[in-house]
């Protein structure tokens, strides 16, 4: 209950706001792991990230489309010799998306831990 | 625990899921700049190519043979060009920002110094062999250098692994 509580407090709050912003697209475990794989390097192959995220190449290129559309990804189509690689990099909007998605899952966890915290010590003084 | 779920997704809007999704992003981060084994031989190749160029000066001197100094040069620009293309596709698939290019880097530069200034130092000397001595002195310093590198990334690599 504590937690409803919680969450009601933090409705108007900015961690809340970019939480409720981005969910729809970063709440997907592949688009946020592509998001955040992106943002630790300038750019990256598309094989070097389908290797990280363990997805297949569609699946992959459905992501890499939801996070371009809202400007988060850059693609880039280029030749190594006589084969066509393609190459993402997270835009700057991309990357404080994720800083503040990030910022607002970490509260939400602190917050989540800090009320199991007080419930447990108000149980024990009851 | 609260939970939301956003149209078409599963919002991670729990603790345990937000916990979930922030573990997600940090192995991602890490995946990106993580010290890639680093590719030892193909750097060995274009060191050892080198000082068999540089020792060939010894063998066209003492040959009085120039020609042997352009059939070395050819193979060894040929092979670095194929060294260094293979390097590329290895490392090429990620702008690493630098956690395993730089003392990579260090280590090849001090090679190079090391070679050139045993050589320097053999014409000073006006030692009649001069390629020998700096291959074997490169060679060397390549050697601990490279082994210095990939001790830092198996260091890297069980830090994150704990």
């Amino acid at each position: 209950m504590a937690g409803l509580k919680g969450a009601e407090d933090r409705a108007a709050s900015p961690a809340n706001t970019a939480l409720q912003a981005n969910t729809t697209l970063l709440g997907n475990t592949t688009r946020l792991a592509v998001l955040a794989f992106l943002s630790a390097c300038r750019e990256a192959q598309f094989s070097a990230v389908q290797e990280h995220c363990a997805v297949s190449a569609p699946t992959l290129s459905k992501a890499v489309s939801a996070l371009e559309s809202a400007s988060y990804v850059k693609v880039r189509k280029g030749y190594i010799g006589k084969y066509p690689h393609t190459w993402l990099a997270a835009t700057k909007h991309g990357r404080a998306a994720l800083d503040d998605y990030l910022s607002a899952l970490q509260l939400l966890v602190s917050s989540a831990r800090q009320a199991a915290q007080e419930s447990e010590r108000t149980t024990g003084s009851v | 625990m609260i939970s939301m779920t956003a149209e078409g997704t599963q919002a991670p809007l729990d603790a345990g899921a937000a916990e979930a999704a922030l573990e997600t992003a940090q192995r991602a981060r890490w995946a990106a700049t993580r010290p890639i084994p680093v590719p030892t031989w193909y750097l060995s190749t274009i060191i050892a190519l080198l000082a068999a160029y540089v020792a060939s000066t010894d063998a066209a001197r003492a040959l009085s043979a120039p020609w042997l100094l352009g059939v070395f040069g050819a193979v060894y620009a040929l092979s670095v060009g194929i060294c260094i293309g293979l390097l590329y596709r290895r490392i090429g698939v990620v702008s690493f920002q630098g956690p395993y290019l730089a003392p990579t880097v260090l280590a090849v530069t001090t090679t190079f110094v090391v070679g050139a200034g045993t050589y320097v130092a053999c014409a000073v000397a006006a030692l009649p062999v001069r390629g020998v001595p700096a291959a074997i002195t490169g060679s060397l310093t390549l050697g601990v250098g490279m082994t210095w590198v990939n001790r830092r990334v198996a260091r890297d690599a069980r830090q994150w692994q704990g």
